[in-house]
């Protein structure tokens, strides 16, 4: 099943998300390869959190299991194991869809979270919940550090667009970084640089992302004013 | 609240929004990260980059459909035990981070601790394969003695606060060691330490520490 078939096939309820939007995703759907946006993305979860939507649902899983097996697949889990986090993954989504929060995070964010939580589940003997702080019920103690927070959440388009701008070097360790189970090590000698080199370009690499955000944010504010 | 001063690097945070480390360090750092607004929007980076990973794969092809999979989702759910809350520690005078509440099961006050000495004492949390976490209270004033790590130890300091080499370390920092430095932390003198930490080897405060410690038995 590919992204096109979405409501096309099973349309049999209007959606909550205007019939106008409804028509300009059906024709980008029918293009091979076409993409979503972050808030296309937002209004299926909502859709699967308000009323079950079923046809919401199947959009989402043609979408990100696939990604969330492959991705699985290359941090070197056996295709089985892949497959099973992927579903749970997507189950997930279905079951948990009102705890999705858009202010919060992008959608691709929001299953890579369940994902990696369902990845370090498989393999702990510990029964007790996960170590979560994107639980709501994580409550912070208090802000220790109040004037480092900002009441901005991170905008993913933004941050894509800010990732471009990072030199291939710096870019290919960040993402490296995700897809191995001891990162910077394995890093180190896949590229065969020194372990040192592979922690220097992380921390570069965030930092020129924050700066980056950060001025991006200035200049909005700025124009607000 | 003193500020936070010590906090994990970028690559240790990395390595924890990948998932790249067990349960143990995933305690700690969670703790740390609980009370840490700077650290928690790093991590929210992180979090938006490995989304944008995820979202560059080359799909792989799925077992089953979207509907198949609805199919299965009317069957029972277990249910994970609901997380509990903070708690203020009369006995020890400070709060419980809500994620270290649910492995103490609320009861801080309830824990067995086991001595190591007369200044030290340990509560093992959680041991998982290699790595495991533990609380460790520090009489104020003393030491533990100097030690080394097979890996990584990851240490959140959730009351009081110890000095280690020229550094001071007070609630809420996260100190992070390697194996490559021997340290020597001493608590404050104002009043006793306690800490949260995480290292992957669990026979080192069992098998070496009680045997650096049997001098001081002696003293």
């Amino acid at each position: 099943m590919t992204l096109s078939s979405y409501s096309i096939t099973h349309d049999a309820e209007p959606s909550q998300y205007g019939s106008a939007e409804h028509v300009r995703k059906q024709k980008n759907d029918n293009v091979e390869g076409a993409s979503r946006s972050g808030a296309d993305w937002a209004l299926l979860v909502c859709a699967i959190a308000s009323k079950s939507d079923a046809n919401a649902f199947k959009s989402l899983f043609n979408h990100f299991a696939p990604r969330v097996k492959s991705f699985m697949l290359r941090s070197g889990l056996s295709p089985d194991a892949a497959e099973e986090i992927a579903q749970e993954t997507l189950m997930t989504v279905w079951r948990k869809a009102e705890q999705y929060n858009s202010d919060m995070a992008a959608v691709s964010t929001w299953i890579f979270t369940i994902a990696r939580n369902k990845k370090i589940d498989k393999f702990r003997k510990d029964s007790r919940p996960l170590p979560d702080v994107n639980d709501p019920s994580f409550a912070m103690v208090e802000a220790a550090c109040p004037e480092d927070a900002t009441d901005q959440s991170l905008n993913a388009d933004k941050l894509y667009e800010a990732l471009e701008t990072l030199p291939e070097d710096q870019k290919q360790v960040l993402v490296l970084s995700f897809i191995k189970d001891n990162p910077h090590r394995e890093i180190a000698e896949q590229l065969d640089i020194p372990l040192g080199t592979v922690k220097s370009r992380i921390r570069l690499g965030l930092s020129r992302l924050r700066d980056r955000i950060e001025i991006e944010d200035t200049k909005l504010i700025g124009q607000l004013k | 609240m003193t500020k936070i001063i010590h906090h994990p690097s970028d690559e240790t945070l990395l390595r924890y929004v990948s998932g790249g480390y067990d349960t143990g360090y995933n305690l700690v750092l969670a703790t740390h990260l609980s009370v840490c607004a700077k650290c928690q929007k790093t991590v929210e980076l992180q979090q938006l980059i490995g989304g944008h990973v995820l979202e560059e794969e080359k799909p792989a092809n799925m077992n089953i459909s979207a509907s198949d999979l609805l199919r299965k989702a009317d069957m029972p759910v277990v249910e994970t035990p609901k997380p509990l809350g903070s708690t203020y520690s009369k006995k020890y005078g400070f709060e419980v981070p809500a994620i270290l509440n649910s492995y103490v099961d609320g009861d801080f006050d309830g824990l067995k601790w086991q001595s190591l000495s007369p200044s030290i004492k340990q509560a093992v949390l959680t041991v998982d394969g290699k790595a495991s976490a533990r609380l460790l209270w520090m009489k104020p004033g003393h030491a533990v003695p100097a030690h080394g790590h097979s890996g990584e130890e990851l240490t959140m300091i959730l009351s009081g606060g110890y000095y280690d080499g020229d550094e001071a370390y007070t609630k809420g920092d996260l100190h992070c060691a390697d194996h490559e430095s021997p340290h020597m932390p001493t608590a404050m003198e104002d009043q006793p330490c306690i800490v949260l930490a995480a290292t992957d080897s669990p026979l080192v405060f069992r098998g070496i520490i009680p045997r650096l410690l049997q001098p001081f038995f002696k003293i």
